[in-house]
């Protein structure tokens, strides 16, 4: 050891590692300390505010940690000084940090290894990256010593400057902030400490010497806390529901002002009833009509009966006992109840109001304002209608969506009454846990059939020496998984299914490219696959909760971004392959028909899919503002514009061809090509599982 | 292999504890809420109902309603009735004699007929077309900040300047987002540094001043800061874009042009350099990962 230790070079000066560790130190409590105040609105910036002792505690150690930083650039420049002055050493030429042409043909040149094109080039002893970081660190510091010294004193600095100068050293300070921290904290420690070279950390700047041994990490573990004690500052506190649990007085006196205008306990049947009685006091007679002349007498025979008979009247209609009085938002039933998924209603409906299918009348109509369908005020010949009927009709029957789906509606709703999603949906859609229609039921039963075929066939070979009794071998077999299940083979078997799986690294051992490509279409379907399990837990367990409802919304702007951003992937992909095979064609490629097949089912599912949703953009007639954040199927539904305005009857056809395509894909998958989306994960575990067994 | 063998130990068998940390917190984030408490503060206010409790607790909690509403079978027009289009067509902010508050809060009274929101109901009142305004166009009197039934009494000074902030900000919309974006902002009601500023330090509770011009803002910076001097006053508290109206204010409208530059010059330049250098790094990990696996 002590022999090899000789022979190295001495790549940093304990000065320079000295430096580097406390510029560490001041600027990791420089960005902790001022981001805190930056993003002084999240939970976690106010807990460290709380440890550090306030705003003044931030402030005084987020100039603490500046001094100490920008210290060690001062020093650094009169080390320089001396470095040049007293050793006559030189500043600039190849052994220095000084930039020169060669850095820049040296990143040519790497760029171009990083393509799979060349060698890594031989890099100088700084080479470019680190003279990047070294030049981007010493001007930083020095723009953000300047303005933070202009925000620290500035009475001082505007009796030379215009105030707005402070306006601008802020825009400054927070921008190179931002880009400090996105470069050092991320590129620096990922191309110096992460990079597979150099994994997991390259300890020559604490030691000095050029690196030769490698200590465990404990960086992950930090930045896994990191990231876990800022996951955890999202939770608030629930707040109480405030009720008053006073008794009313007595009917027969003169009335006093609370006896009406106390707010009534709505959670007991009695605050419900006097609820309920004043509001009738009103609207229980026949004299209570609108101006012009609609009746609008609630009939006791209706609601008094119903599910809602102990509501108070202001539990629903939450706005309107007030002056003026009338209602805003009508009468809400998000309030208590969630919206439904999927398998209720075909699609979750959420630009319909709720009274527009649960109420008796049949006259429904969009309201622009509200970006949503609502039961009218007038029928279609324009008489006034009160929609004082509160009872809840069955909905069941076909008959009830044929308000909004049929021909020519006015509502932007398809002619046709679609079923609703199947669970074959849930690898790109939030779906719900039926199957649907029996076409989508007919492909389960095709898959299942392909399925139990290829297991078949795997349990036709011989297991552990057992060739004859297929009962001995799912016995064997049940017996090793059982094995490798409760040993500590499964967290082997988690970091084959995490790398070989997940990461592909199989696919990247054998070529960059073709890692590339396979990757933009698997991660396209793995991304809208874990969307749509998630919606599909979220909605599960958490009903009304606001996410989940979000999660459900197709035109929700982070949806319809990552929907369309998985889709984009998808194709994108798909292009590159097709490249590779028709133009490229290296010699891999082996270009058979059943890849060809697979192919172009892909790809007519995910085009028709973004048809699907430009049409549906166009039917629903969702706002430009809105709908733009599905940054491909808006541009799709212009185009569909332009052909024709009328894709009511459209939409039927093309749900069903995205619909049948997909299904023919599934129960196509145990037998093409596409098998391997299968076979390959298992083959892997179940090979990785062998080995420990021999072990 | 080392690499390997350290790869597989934290993503394979510490991996699950984030993970699952990540599920539980997810899970606890999207809790249900059919709370009351999420109702909107106008809305409780115009309400036909009073919440004793909260009633009961604030600063008039105290006081019958006779005080305030007099004997109501007296007054000139009785008991609105139920029906009539007027009770109807009229907020109660917009019926109620807020002269009557005068007989207990004489000083904020007077204070407030000096400022510039009673002076822009006097415009309103002469001229009737602003009285088609939509409501936060509206000239604000008592009733449009204070909350007569819950406003609570003896708020610390962080407390009240956050709500300062939300009732000020409901219609000064730009306002709030620039203070919000401010240090004054950020270390008064984020971090509830009760040494900062909040909107009436400068602009004052009742006699809101619009302090357009650098020798206006001076006198309030000179409370906190004093060394301050006029070029100080030049610094921009809310640089938003200037409204239509404002544009007569020349130099003002220039700085904020500079800064907006500035801010779209920086973040164009953050964006191409964090593009380029993670774009790079991932390609690199990208090739060097390949190599490897290769060797392997």
């Amino acid at each position: 050891m002590a022999e090899r230790r000789q022979e190295e070079i001495v790549r940093f000066s304990v000065l320079n590692r000295l430096l580097h560790l406390f510029v560490m130190i001041g600027f990791a409590g420089l960005a902790l300390t001022g981001f805190s105040l930056k993003f002084s609105s999240q939970t976690w910036a106010q807990a460290v505010a709380w440890i550090l002792g306030g705003s003044c505690g931030i402030r005084s150690f987020h100039r603490i940690f500046a001094v100490l930083t920008y210290g060690c650039v001062v020093v650094h420049l009169l080390w320089l000084l001396y470095f040049r002055s007293a050793l006559k050493g030189r500043l600039t030429g190849p052994d220095s940090l000084f930039p020169s042409l060669k850095d820049f043909r040296d990143l040519l040149e790497h760029v171009r290894y990083m393509f799979g094109r060349g060698k890594v080039p031989v890099f100088p002893r700084f080479s470019y990256w680190e003279k990047f970081d070294y030049w981007a660190i010493l001007i930083g510091m020095n723009t953000m010593g300047a303005t933070g010294l202009v925000l620290w004193f500035p009475e001082f600095f505007t009796s030379f400057f215009p105030g707005y100068i402070l306006n601008v050293a802020q825009v400054l300070h927070l921008y190179e902030a931002i880009m400090a921290v996105a470069l050092k904290f991320v590129v620096h420690i990922v191309t110096t400490h992460l990079r597979p070279e150099v994994f997991p950390l390259d300890r020559s700047i604490f030691n000095g010497r050029r690196r030769f041994e490698r200590g465990r990490a404990g960086l992950i573990g930090i930045l896994f806390f990191l990231t876990l004690s800022a996951l955890g500052s999202g939770i608030s506190e629930a707040e109480a529901v405030a009720v008053s649990p006073m008794p009313l007085t007595e009917e027969g006196r003169t009335r006093a002002c609370l006896d009406c205008h106390r707010f009534p306990n709505v959670h007991t049947n009695e605050g419900a009833k006097s609820s309920q009685a004043f509001c009738l006091e009103c609207h229980g007679s026949d004299s209570c009509t609108r101006e012009d002349g609609t009746l609008l007498k609630v009939s006791i025979d209706s609601f008094g009966k119903g599910r809602h008979a102990h509501e108070a009247c202001v539990m629903c209609h939450r706005d309107v006992a007030r002056s003026p009085h009338k209602s805003q938002s009508g009468a809400l039933c998000t309030h208590c109840h969630g919206v439904h998924g999927e398998g209720v209603a075909g699609d979750p409906h959420l630009r319909v109001q709720c009274q527009a299918c649960h109420r008796k009348s049949l006259f429904v109509e969009y309201d622009s304002k509200k970006d949503l369908v609502i039961l009218s005020h007038k029928d279609d010949k324009g008489v006034a209608l009160a929609l004082t009927d509160h009872s809840l009709p069955e909905l069941r029957d076909r008959e009830s969506c044929t308000r909004c789906h049929k021909a020519g509606n006015k509502v932007g709703a398809a002619s046709a009454i679609l079923p609703g999603k199947s669970i074959l949906c849930i690898f790109c859609h939030n779906a719900p846990a039926t199957l649907g229609h029996w076409a989508f039921g007919a492909a389960m039963l095709v898959f299942l059939f392909g399925l139990s075929g290829m297991l078949l066939l795997w349990f036709k070979g011989r297991i552990e020496g057992e060739e004859q009794s297929f009962h001995k071998k799912i016995s064997v077999v049940s017996e090793r998984l059982w094995e490798t299940i409760f040993s500590r083979g499964i967290f082997r078997i988690f970091s084959v299914f995490f790398l070989d799986v997940i990461l592909q690294r199989r696919l990247l051992r054998e070529s960059v490219r073709r890692w590339f490509s396979h990757s933009l279409i698997y991660y396209g379907f793995l991304g809208k696959f874990v969307l749509g399990l998630l919606s599909f837990i979220f909605f599960g367990l958490f009903s009304t909760a606001q996410l989940s409802t979000a999660m459900l919304d197709k035109n929700n702007w982070l949806q319809a971004i990552l929907n369309d951003l998985f889709g984009g992937i998808i194709l994108i992909g798909l292009a590159f392959a097709v490249i590779q095979r028709i133009m490229v064609r290296p010699a891999h490629v082996l270009s058979e028909e059943q890849d060809s097949v697979a192919l172009i089912l892909v790809g007519v599912i995910v085009a028709g899919g973004f048809l699907l949703e430009g049409a549906r953009i166009v039917l629903t007639g969702i706002p430009a503002d809105k709908a733009i954040y599905s940054f491909i199927g808006y541009p799709v539904s212009t185009i569909l514009r332009s052909i024709t305005k009328d894709w009511q009857g459209a939409y039927g056809y093309l749900w069903w061809f995205h619909g049948i395509t997909w299904a023919v894909f599934f129960a196509y998958l145990p037998f093409g090509k596409l098998k391997h989306i299968l076979t390959t994960p298992l083959t892997l575990l179940i090979r990785e599982g062998g080995t420990i067994e021999r072990r | 292999m080392i690499m390997k063998r350290r790869l597989k130990y934290w993503l394979g068998s510490r991996g699950i504890i984030p993970v699952a940390a990540f599920t539980f917190f997810l899970c606890c984030s999207a809790k249900d809420d059919l709370s009351f408490a999420q109702e909107n503060y106008q809305l409780i206010e115009s309400s036909w109902f009073l919440n004793m409790k909260d009633f009961s607790r604030s600063a008039h909690g105290t006081l019958s309603c006779e005080s305030c509403h007099g004997i109501m079978d007296e007054s000139p027009g009785g008991h609105p009735l139920p029906g009539t289009s007027w009770s109807q067509r009229k907020g109660s902010t917009e019926r109620y004699d807020y002269g009557r508050c005068r007989l207990c809060h004489k000083e904020s009274y007077e204070r407030y007929t000096k400022g510039v929101h009673a002076e822009a109901l006097k415009k309103e009142k002469a001229a009737p077309q602003y009285l088609n305004l939509p409501g936060d166009k509206r000239a604000p009197t008592c009733g449009h900040c204070h909350s007569s039934h819950y406003e609570e009494a003896r708020l610390s000074r962080v407390e009240s300047g956050r709500r300062m902030t939300d009732v000020c900000g409901g219609c000064h919309l730009s306002q709030k987002k620039t203070y919000m974006d401010g240090f004054h902002g950020k270390t008064a009601v984020n971090l509830g540094d009760s040494l900062s500023a909040y909107c009436s330090d400068c602009h004052g509770a009742h006699n809101c001043v619009s302090l357009k011009t650098p020798e206006a803002a001076l006198g309030a910076c000179l409370r906190c800061h004093p060394k301050a001097d006029l070029s100080f006053a030049k610094f921009v508290i809310h640089p938003a874009p200037p409204a239509e109206k404002d544009g007569k204010d020349g130099k003002k409208a220039q700085w904020i042009t500079v800064i907006r530059v500035v801010t779209a010059a920086m973040s164009g330049l953050v964006l191409l350099v964090v593009l380029f250098s993670y774009g790079h790094s991932f390609l690199w990990i990208l090739r060097e990962l390949h190599e490897k696996l290769r060797r392997h």
